[in-house]
């Protein structure tokens, strides 16, 4: 067969093209994103031409979409190559279409410029309702933009009245709040009771149960992300995930993903100055954080956050009656954005 | 059969229908790339009513391989 399951036991030729034409991320990279050392369905694809040559791959990450009625299996894809050259011509697509049959939703954020291409001429569609949206909270980060980007000296100029804005778009804290958040090293299982709880208010949106949070953020083998329990008092209301990396030389923060009381005024604000004060304190250059629903948005713009670009999200087919995904819940956590 | 593939090669690829014979290939076909045989493939099944399986895309390269797969498909 020429388009096999990626396996432990695949050709060490499939991982050579993984870190040639992906992503050089080593093998421990790849046995944890596509689950090797686990016993559910494949996760990957990869195509041999007949004198062995791999000439293309697809990878996926499974999830869940769940909506107010219904649920659907789905899936991101999330990494997709082709060897260059007239031999794998077709190749992508057929990888595609195997990795669509694995699921009932398949989709993908933002695509680089041939999947932009590509999408379109299958009869993909696309919404560009998610967005990303920045803070930039260092005197550098200020000013390092634009103009002064190009021109160092203008740059150093610009330094002080930089330090000034920073000092003014500081985020502050809520002064008193109900709420509180507690660091955990992994999401106990005890959390899917209350994402239970919290799955209808964002619906439709897809898994952040334990099992999946645990996967994305506390397995993840390069690290990097802060994991945190919502309470009210005694009790358990959402959660919280952060990254801190570096980008370009500059330190950057991330509001990865996030799910509080919905109905509950001023939770969500006070959840993104938690966050924004966390990520200062460590002291990021700016914070970065992908939202789509307007209650997201609005504590984003209370907060100074500026929306910087929006995130395509490019699916195919959708179960009858399931709503698009222009009204979907969508964070970093969907697709594998975060730690990009 | 024949005739209908070649109103689609000069479809998606804009050339005179005499162009196109068995040794039609990807390497002789200028600008038969991988965008452009994501329309090839689109408008042979819009054009015959199928659905090609993954493994038979990639192998959609000449006109005499896609008459075949195209016969497997009544």
């Amino acid at each position: 067969m020429p388009i096999a399951p990626l396996e432990p036991s695949s050709p060490p030729a499939v991982f050579d093209f993984l870190e040639r034409h992906v992503s050089a991320r080593g093998r421990a990279h790849w046995e944890w994103k596509y689950q090797l050392d686990g016993e559910g369905p494949a996760r990957a694809f990869y195509h041999t031409g007949a004198d062995g040559t791999v000439g293309g791959f697809v990878g996926t990450l499974p999830t869940t979409l769940h909506a107010p009625a219904q649920h659907a299996r789905a899936a991101w894809f999330v990494d997709w190559a082709t060897r260059p050259g007239e031999g794998s011509v077709g190749v992508g697509v057929a990888l595609l279409r195997r990795a669509e049959a694995a699921t009932d939703v398949l989709l993908t954020l933002q695509g680089s410029v041939d999947t932009q291409k590509i999408l379109p001429k299958l009869r993909w569609n696309v919404v560009e309702t998610p967005a990303t949206w920045i803070l930039r909270v260092s005197p550098r980060a200020i000013v390092t933009r634009g103009l002064l980007r190009r021109h160092p000296w203008l740059r150093a100029l610009a330094l002080l009245p930089g330090a000034l804005v920073a000092r003014n778009r500081r985020v502050t804290r809520v002064r008193s709040s109900p709420f509180a958040l507690e660091e955990v090293e992994r999401f106990p299982a005890s959390y899917d009771a209350r994402w239970e709880v919290r799955r209808p208010e964002f619906a439709p949106l897809m898994d952040r149960s334990s099992a999946q949070l645990n996967f994305l953020y506390a397995d993840f083998p390069e690290g990097g992300y802060r994991r945190f329990l919502v309470r009210e008092g005694a009790d358990v209301v959402g959660h919280l995930v952060l990254r801190l990396d570096r980008k370009e030389d500059a330190r950057r923060g991330r509001i990865i993903d996030a799910l509080w009381p919905r109905a509950r005024t001023g939770a969500v604000e006070w959840l993104v100055r938690e966050a924004c004060e966390i990520l200062q304190e460590r002291g990021v250059d700016y914070i970065e954080c992908t939202a789509s629903v307007a209650d997201l948005e609005r504590a984003l713009g209370a907060c100074r956050f500026a929306r910087l670009r929006p995130v395509p999200v490019w699916y195919h087919r959708l179960p009858d009656g399931m709503a698009t995904p222009d009204t979907w819940f969508i964070t970093y956590l969907d697709c594998d954005r975060a730690y990009r | 059969m024949r005739d209908d593939i070649i109103a689609v090669f000069v479809l998606i690829f804009g050339r005179a229908p005499e162009q196109f014979g068995d040794d039609t290939a990807p390497a002789n076909v200028e600008g038969w790339d991988s965008v452009r045989h994501v329309e090839l493939v689109v408008a042979l099944e819009e054009r015959f009513g199928c659905m090609f399986e993954p493994d038979e895309v990639p192998e959609l390269t000449s006109l005499a391989r896609i008459e075949d797969i195209l016969r497997r498909h009544g």
